[in-house]
């Protein structure tokens, strides 16, 4: 009987080819306590190979993407809220910066007749329909870049 | 060749989920889901902790996808934020990540003629049961080479030990199984 056996860790090594030694095929091929374990470990991780793989037991992709949702709405409303508080001190400055200028231009309005007046106004909307036009369609494009 | 076309798939889906596409990022969970599944249902039991520790694994992805450098495949790198996840639960919960149970180790020394005929009369079921019991590091590891057919580098990248640790916790890990088995065997014969 030989009493150098093979460690489980070559045992193993060799049934999964990682080793090949011609030493470590003539041992087993003589010796009956190794041969056995050999064919233990063979069966064993072959039987490993057969047992289906957990799943969870619940919809993963829905538990995720609703917890992604509601980080996104959160972090959404967090910077709606700064963006709000910015304009708000961003108005609120042009407004005071605006505060000598306002009598001057009053007066201005005065010394023109109706039909100028008028005309600014309506020179003035224009402007500000067509810029928010352009805006706007350039908003949809990007909104179409990225979704693609 | 295939894992060049794995680096590309996953470069279009990380822009795409970069640009705002969270339908792309689904197609990422659903992908990857079961090889979450091998790391968080090895490392614990109970189902609400499953469902926070995935939610907390996917949502930290989702927030440093910008940080994926195409280093490793998307799936690996999720792998790794899974492990780390799930290793952070085990810890707080302390709950040892291999401790060996010694005492099964040492009970009966098998005799050379049983072993060959032992695994043949088990069943699939017996052997998930007693892959179960293994402590949870070594659970995981038999489950992503045996079951996700990992290779010990990918294993590597996903857990960042040693190669040669990873080889020597699965060397343990089916011995533990194998003598278990024997010993389970050696006792129900006995009785």
């Amino acid at each position: 009987m030989n009493n150098d056996h093979l460690t489980d860790d070559i045992i193993q090594a060799y049934v999964l080819q990682e080793v090949a030694d011609k030493p470590i095929a003539l041992h087993i091929s003589v010796c009956a306590s190794c041969k056995a374990k050999l064919e233990s470990y063979r069966v064993l991780m072959h039987t490993i190979g057969n047992i289906e793989p957990e799943t969870f037991s619940f919809d993963a992709t829905a538990l995720v993407m609703q917890k992604i949702r509601q980080s996104e709405n959160r972090k959404a409303t967090i910077g709606d809220y700064a963006l709000s508080a910015i304009s708000g001190l961003l108005i609120l400055g042009v407004f005071i910066l605006c505060i000598p200028f306002i009598k001057p231009v009053f007066q201005l309005f005065h010394a023109v007749t109706g039909i100028a007046n008028v005309l600014i106004v309506v020179s003035a909307l224009s402007v500000l329909l067509f810029l928010s036009a352009d805006v706007f369609r350039q908003y949809r494009q990007h909104e179409i870049l990225l979704s693609e | 060749m295939d894992n060049e076309s794995g680096l590309f798939s996953d470069k279009l889906l990380v822009e795409k989920i970069l640009n705002g596409n969270t339908q792309c990022f689904a197609m990422v969970v659903k992908n990857t889901e079961r090889l979450v599944a091998q790391i968080v249902r090895k490392m614990t039991i109970n189902e609400e902790d499953q469902k926070d520790l995935v939610q907390d694994i996917y949502l930290k992805a989702y927030q440093r996808i910008s940080s994926f450098r195409f280093q490793s495949k998307l799936s690996t790198w999720i792998a790794t934020i899974a492990y780390n996840t799930a290793l952070n639960y085990l810890e707080k919960k302390k709950i040892p990540l291999c401790e060996i149970d010694t005492v099964q180790e040492n009970k009966i020394a098998p005799s050379e003629n049983v072993e060959k005929e032992i695994f043949k009369s088990e069943t699939v079921q017996m052997l998930n049961n007693e892959i179960n019991k293994l402590p949870p590091l070594y659970k995981t590891l038999i489950s992503l080479y045996h079951l996700e057919e990992l290779s010990n580098t990918e294993i590597a990248e996903i857990t960042r030990l040693p190669e040669g640790t990873i080889k020597s916790y699965l060397y343990r890990a089916r011995k533990m199984l194998k003598d278990n088995i024997e010993n389970m065997y050696k006792m129900n014969s006995d009785e």
